[in-house]
């Protein structure tokens, strides 16, 4: 009070001795315009980090054209253009070019003050050329086209592959079967009239002309259509169909294979168990004791070599019935060829997406973009992560924000209507206001060490000591997982709960209290009828704002089991369906290894800004819905206020 | 209210009771919430008390406890040289001078077998022990040495193997049959003790006697160095072996090191020791004086440096090897233990000189018996008062003292490093010990520590290598300093937009746009982190790295176009400014895009001026001079410097001449001031920087050098991207504190005709600098913990260097690097606590102290 009267004196003093007729000094316009400048910087750094990720993440899964690039120095390239460069091209490289090549980076190099341009394709073919990336320079640049059949191939392993369709093959395995035998065989299948059919024998494949002796043995017979519109119109024609059965084979190997093996896992930690229980009486020495536990061994003994059995027996059930599907997808081939004229055999099961990039109508290119989508949405991640889907990542990051928030809103809310409503107010309780306020702005990072110290070291070792002795020394609840990684950011966000809460509490009017004490209501009937439901809107958004931090955080995760690749989902089919001790996959932590630990940086981008994309989204939505819910609760209230 | 009985003050009794139902809910909520709420609180104690609990056992003190001495049980009349333990603390030995050996049960004392002699009829004049080896090397009377291998040969056998007499033995007890003693350790497993010996045939190395000897074995195959009479020698022996037949044929390249007798002291030396790799050796007599050769180039082997161990004033009384037989560590008569090494130094021949790194202080008696551990930099120190201690050399820490109660003559640590035997001549006792955490102390964590190999003592973080001998560092003070520099530059970078915008929010913002341009800014605050350290690493980093002089002048040409566009905007007519005061934001904003511009334009100019045409190069310290460096360095401080001395020299002069000018002709008057400035100002700086300059160059590797090499992950991009998210909470918080400043202030103050920038800086700010200071504390505050940006951008290299162009290691990215792999338990995990400790009480701190500043303010502003 007082020091604001002193200054309001200072400047009437100031107008009193007369210097100040003029405003325009007094309006200090420069330090206004930096005070505004200091603004539009930090709002421009938004928008503009914004711009880029939103950008990045929708451009990336549009399909691009497919560049043919001839070098001066007659190398041929093909690939898409991901990103253009200005560099300083150094000295000692001019040098060595051979002449002109030389001539024009010196022109080009000349008329821009030493810079020159360069533009980076993904190349792709990593398995022929060893690289997915290659910088081309524009004066390196001799002629540039777009050919009409260049394809983009989505392979599982490898990479993206780009060429051109030569072939397409189908085969058709004859068991042994003689010349006349192979000719029928033929004839049976339907002919458009656009293919050859081959034989293959013990000669090598022949045209069907060279098939004269009779006595010849076929062991198969191919199908192949050549040239590009052919080949790529079966591809076309078989393709849906090989992946459909790829995806039954995926089913059964993640699927089936992994239940029949828990089952035995299951078996065999009960023997182990016995096994322990028998030592231990072997320790304390009573007889009767120890003669039992060697017939629980016996016991089980029998009943894992039962389960082994038949866990076996469907073990070579399912391999058959994995290789009568890989036989049937084997037999569709398409043969590719890389601008460099390399040919390349590519079974159809290994490609996930292949598109004519060139010859893509808008729509099409909708139709591979949204299919991207798709797959980065509900797939699994391959090609260690850099492609393929986030599923598992979503699905991680929304189990454990999901468990976090039960755990957090109750205990926050409890501990705030303590503060608020039941503990006596004295310096004591302001303490522990203000501690709880100052834990929010504890770094992430401490908590973790404490969920790992604690939460998984002690607790979690604890209860494998307890409980799942017979899988020592590998952990089970010793080590990170999604029920420590809850329970640490519950913990890390429970200050921002009470805060709201309390704020959302001490917001209703205490008129509202004594008037339902008024009407003789106890204080449980008071809280439970009228504070809470006041209260409700910011619990809510406490909630959600505890959420939406939860869903953010990186740093603790990567201590309680956050992991790159986690093999099975936290939540699946076996019982008991929700498996707390599982690592998982989290979306940031993901932006945080693609970004970060991968080995090829420059391909893992798209993937990064996607998955970064996704982050922010979710995160915005939840602090969106919380601004949202706030309001609409506080009108629901405002009317019914007294 | 709900009492039964008794009369209300209406004068009526009541006539309805409260239902039980209710007073029970009322009751168990009460209890629920209490217990809840209570225990809710105590969890989140929980935090602190946790990290402590785990912390706080670095600095325990070891634990010891002694068996009862027992009578040393071979001793005859001739003197115990060596005694030697396995790790399990079962079977020990002891050699006498004679070459005989006594094994006995370590726990009792009791004699197992007879005494042997091991060395057979040569007379033994020689000895050499390693204390992390079997191996042995013995010199005789004749001439001959002979080198091989003596210990407790240690095996785990199962059940079916074991003798019948040892099979029903119950679990954890021992049996002794024919010298082997036989342990059941677990159901099903014994595990066996023998003392083995084994000895190569003796070599021929000279006429006299072999009267010392020293070995090790090198990267090649055993080193040995003896003095044969006034010879002394250096052998490596390569084993080579016969792929068909197996055999093993030895041969022995020999050299000679120059030795002298020493003319005041006609004795061989007492003590003569070989380095591990067999490239040093040493000779040093009883009053301290020692020699070092260089002994790489068998035939060129050299002495190179005469020092005195005692400073000349007391004798030597034992000399051994550390860990890694590098560092050599000595005791004296006077009680002292030091321990040297070679530590890099110009001057010497080799490149090296022997120092005393390590002065573990004044003992109680006479040093009688000296060994160092065979994992870790742990010695043991016997003295003639009978006390034994047990030191830690690199941390300086005396772990433990005992007292065995007679002289002691020889120590020896078990190789678990759980066990200390000590012998005298006729008795001998063991301890068990736990040596908790010896490496660390508060010394070894926050000061400089010299560490093996380094020329001085330094701060150093280095918690694992691939080399089983190296020494892990712990010392934290390279972590927090690099949390202090990522914290430094992300407020220099982050405080001053973030204060500034807040000001123009609260002050000079139209409402509307408020409402839209806070949430805006407040959004950026749940923009989750890893996201932002993305941006750093892989985008802002790689495209700045190409464009630093350019990054620089932006530095300086957006304020400047802030600033111009300012006094252009005073230069406008009354009305039109009045007109467009609404859209003033929108011109600012649209300046940043001019002042990119101009940065961009600018940058090559000033790497030619400034940085002699090529910044890397000049950064690396290879052309030009330390001026240009200073002249960015300066800017900031320079431009307030004369901002402020113009404003108290001209300000006032220029109010009073332009009372009567008209509003333009004071807009161009004002214009030309803050050019004049402009000029004045550079001119200042550029002359300050070149007088600068000239002393003290801002390049280098020093923790005083703001330059230095350019590292495309560095405290620049850190401190924009960090400053970048830190920005939001501060706004946050300072904005809030200028609005909750009551409007009567402001409406009186604008009331009384102040303009609303005096308002702004007159009433405002200072009203509200309590709650602008707590909201840049508590951004400080969020700095010092960020983990992902600095774990992504800053390089992880836990370097000392202010240099803003270098990365370093904060606190938080340290834990989430190494915590993973920590073993649980070990001192690397609880030195991680610590730090973790350390942040969260660091952070606590601060934010308690803003929190506190906070609620204060809030209180005084409801006042005013």
């Amino acid at each position: 009070m007082s020091q604001g009267t002193k200054k309001t004196g200072e400047t009437r003093r100031h107008r009193g001795s007369g210097t100040g007729s003029t405003t325009l000094l007094a309006h200090g316009e420069p330090m206004v315009w930096l005070m505004g400048g200091g603004l539009a910087l930090s709002l421009l750094m938004i928008i503009g980090l914004l711009a880029l990720v939103v950008y990045q993440g929708i451009f990336t899964f549009y399909p691009s054209r497919l560049a043919r690039i001839e070098t001066r120095t007659g190398e041929v390239l093909m690939g898409e253009q991901t990103r253009t460069d200005r560099y300083e091209p150094a000295q000692h490289v001019i040098d060595k070019m051979p002449a002109d090549l030389q001539q024009a980076a010196i022109a080009e190099i000349e008329s821009n003050d030493g810079w020159a341009r360069r533009r980076l394709f993904r190349t792709g073919n990593f398995d022929l050329t060893g690289n997915h990336f290659n910088w081309v320079s524009d004066y390196a640049m001799a002629e540039e086209d777009y050919p009409e059949w260049a394809v983009t191939v989505e392979r599982l392993t490898w990479g993206r592959f780009y060429g051109f369709p030569v072939a397409f093959e189908v085969v058709h395995p004859l068991d042994e079967a003689t010349f006349a035998e192979a000719k029928a065989f033929t004839a049976k299948l339907p002919d458009d009239g656009s293919r050859r059919v081959l034989f293959k024998t013990r000669q090598g494949l022949l045209e069907q002309e060279a098939l004269t002796n009779e006595a010849m043995v076929v062991t198969a017979c191919v199908e192949k259509w050549d040239g590009p519109e052919f080949a790529w119109l079966q591809y076309k024609r078989y393709h849906n169909e090989v992946r459909k059965r790829w995806a039954q084979r995926r089913k059964i190997e993640k699927h089936d294979i992994g239940r029949a093996s828990h089952h035995r896992e299951k078996a065999r930690l009960k023997l182990v168990k016995a096994e322990l229980e028998l030592q231990k009486a072997e320790v304390a020495g009573d007889a009767e004791e120890e003669a039992g536990a060697l017939r629980a061994l016996d016991a089980e003994r029998t009943a894992y070599a039962r389960v082994e059995a038949e866990v076996q027996r469907k073990f070579e059930e399912y391999s058959r019935e994995i290789a009568v599907l890989n036989e049937e997808n084997d037999r569709y081939r398409l043969v590719m060829e890389t601008v460099q004229g390399q040919e390349k055999v590519l079974p159809l099961a290994e490609i996930v997406r292949a598109y004519a990039a060139n010859q893509l109508s808008f729509g099409q290119k909708m139709g591979v973009y949204f299919s991207r989508w798709n797959e980065f949405l509900t797939a699994d991640p391959r090609e260690a992560n850099m492609e393929g889907g986030v599923f598992p990542a979503i699905f991680g990051t929304v189990v454990m924000t999901l468990i976090m928030s039960v755990l957090v809103v109750p205990f926050g809310v409890l501990a705030a209507l303590y503060l608020r409503e039941y503990a006596k107010a004295g310096p004591m309780i302001s303490a522990v206001r203000i501690a709880i306020n100052n834990l929010a702005g504890v770094p992430s990072i401490v908590f973790g060490v404490f969920g790992l110290g604690f939460f998984c070291y002690l607790v979690g070792g604890s209860i494998d000591q307890l409980f799942f002795e017979a899988k020592l020394p590998s952990p089970t609840y010793g080590t990170g997982g999604i029920m420590w990684a809850s329970f640490t950011l519950a913990l890390l966000t429970l200050p921002v709960v009470i805060v709201a809460t309390e704020e959302a509490l001490s917001a209703v009017p205490s008129s509202m209290r004594e008037g339902s004490y008024g009407c003789g209501a106890s204080k449980w009937q008071t809280i439970k009828r009228i504070v809470l439901p006041r209260a409700m809107p910011g619990i809510m958004t406490g909630m959600i704002l505890a959420m939406a931090r939860g869903a953010g955080e990186v740093a603790p995760l990567m201590l309680v089991g956050a992991v790159k690749l986690a093999p099975e989902l936290p939540l699946d089919g076996i019982f008991p369906f929700l498996h707390p001790e599982r690592s998982f996959m989290h979306l940031g932590f993901h932006i945080y290894d693609l970004g970060f630990q991968s080995q090829n940086s420059e391909a893992a981008k798209p993937m990064v800004y996607t998955t970064t994309l996704l982050l922010i989204t979710i995160v915005a939505v939840l602090n969106i819905s919380a601004i949202l819910i706030r309001n609409r609760l506080r009108k629901r209230f405002a009317t019914s206020a007294f | 209210m709900t009492e039964s009985e008794g009369s209300s003050f209406t004068g009526r009794s009541r006539d309805r009771k409260t239902r039980t139902s209710v007073k029970v809910a009322d009751k168990v909520s009460k209890a629920l919430i209490t217990f809840g709420g209570i225990g809710t609180i105590i969890a989140v104690s929980t935090v602190c008390i946790y990290l402590v609990s785990v912390a706080v056992p670095l600095f325990f003190k070891a634990k010891a406890e002694g068996s009862a001495p027992v009578e040393n049980p071979g001793f005859t009349k001739s003197q115990m040289v060596h005694v030697i333990m396995d790790e399990y603390r079962e079977l020990g030995a002891t050699f006498y001078e004679d070459g005989s050996v006594q094994v006995f049960r370590v726990e009792t004392g009791e004699a197992v077998g007879e005494r042997q002699n091991v060395v057979g009829d040569r007379e033994l004049t020689a000895t050499s022990f390693l204390t992390d080896r079997d191996d042995v090397a013995f010199g005789y009377a004749d001439g001959y040495g002979q080198l091989g291998t003596m210990g407790i040969a240690i095996e785990f056998i199962g059940e079916d193997s074991v003798p019948d007499a040892v099979y029903d033995l119950p679990i954890g007890d021992t049996m002794l049959l024919d010298d082997k003693l036989y342990v059941h350790t677990q159901p099903g497993q014994f595990r066996s003790h023998q003392f083995r010996t084994e000895l190569k045939p003796a070599v021929k190395l000279g006429d006299e006697p072999v009267s010392r000897i020293a070995h090790t074995i090198g990267n090649t195959g055993p080193v040995l160095i003896a003095l044969t009479g006034e010879t002394f020698s250096i052998y490596a022996v390569r084993e080579i072996r016969n792929f068909l037949t197996g055999a093993v044929t030895p041969s022995v390249q020999r050299g000679d090191i120059p030795y002298t007798p020493r003319t005041d002291q006609p004795n061989p030396p007492d003590y003569v020791l070989l380095s591990k790799l067999g490239d040093m050796a040493y000779m040093a007599w009883d009053d301290g004086y020692l020699r070092r050769y260089d002994t790489r180039n068998l035939n060129n082997a050299s002495l190179m440096q005469e020092i005195d161990l005692t400073d000349g004033a007391t004798g030597l009384s034992a000399l051994d090897f550390l860990i890694g037989r590098t560092t050599i560590i000595s005791g004296d008569t006077e009680g002292y233990v030091k321990a040297w090494f070679n530590a890099p130094d110009d001057r010497s021949p080799d490149g090296v000189s022997l120092v005393n790194a390590h002065n573990l202080g004044k003992g109680p008696d006479t040093v009688t018996a000296l060994t160092g551990a065979s994992r870790s930099r742990l010695l043991a120190a016997g003295y003639a008062n009978g006390m034994v201690r047990l030191y830690h050399v690199t941390a300086h820490n005396l772990l433990k003292e005992v007292d065995a109660g007679w002289p002691v003559k020889s120590v020896v640590i078990g190789a678990r490093e759980d066990t200390l035997l000590a012998a005298g001549d006729e008795e001998m006792v063991s301890w068990l010990f736990d040596q908790r955490y010896p490496a660390i102390s508060f010394s070894s964590l926050f000061t400089k520590v010299w560490y093996e190999g380094y020329a001085e003592p330094i701060h150093m973080w280095q918690s694992s290598s691939a080399t089983d001998d190296f020494e892990p560092k712990y010392g934290l003070i390279p972590l927090i300093f690099g949390t202090l520099k990522a914290t430094f530059y992300s407020l220099l970078f982050g405080l001053p937009i973030a204060i500034l915008a807040a000001i123009f929010t609260s002050e000079f913002m139209d409402p509307k746009v408020k409402t839209r341009v806070k949430p805006l800014i407040e959004m950026m605050a749940s923009l989750p982190s890893v996201v932002l350290g993305f941006m750093a690493a892989l985008v802002i980093a790689p495209a700045v790295e190409n464009i630093v002089p350019s990054v620089l002048s932006a530095f300086f040409t957006l304020p400047m176009v802030f600033l111009i566009g300012a006094y252009l905007w005073q230069l406008l007519p009354r009305g039109v400014a009045l007109r467009f005061e609404h859209h003033r934001f929108l011109l600012i904003f649209l300046t940043i895009p001019i002042g990119v511009l101009w940065a961009g334009q600018l940058g090559p100019f000033v790497e030619q001026v400034l940085f002699a045409g090529d910044m890397k190069r000049w950064l690396d310290g290879q052309i030009g001079s330390g001026a240009g460096g200073w002249f960015i360095l300066l800017m900031p401080l320079t431009a307030v410097g004369t901002g402020v001395i113009l404003n108290r020299l001209l300000e006032d002069r220029i109010r009073a001449w332009s009372r009567h000018w008209s509003r333009g002709r004071a807009a161009i008057t004002d214009g030309l001031k803050f050019a004049g400035g402009v000029v004045l100002w550079l001119v200042i700086n550029w002359v300050l920087s070149h007088a600068l300059g000239a002393v003290w160059d801002p390049r280098g590797t020093e923790i005083h050098n703001f330059l230095g090499t350019y590292v495309q992950r560095n405290a620049m991009v850190v401190g924009f991207i960090m400053g970048f998210a830190i920005i939001p909470i501060i706004y946050t918080l300072a904005e809030d504190a200028l609005s909750s400043v009551p409007e009567h202030l402001r409406s009186a103050s604008l009331g009384a005709g102040a303009t609303p920038w005096q308002t702004a800086v007159r009433i405002i700010m200072p009203t509200a600098m309590s709650g602008l200071f707590s909201a840049a504390m508590i951004g400080l505050g969020r700095a010092v913990g960020e983990t992902m940006i600095v774990l992504m951008a800053a390089g992880n290299t836990p370097v000392m260097e202010m240099n803003i162009f270098n990365g370093f290691r904060t606190l938080s990215a340290n834990i989430a690097v190494e915590l993973p792999e920590a073993p649980v338990g070990g001192t690397h995990y609880r030195v991680l606590f610590l730090a973790a400790l350390a942040l969260f009480v660091m952070t606590f701190i601060i934010n308690t102290f803003a929190e506190s500043v906070r609620q204060r303010f809030r209180k005084r502003a409801f006042e005013l």
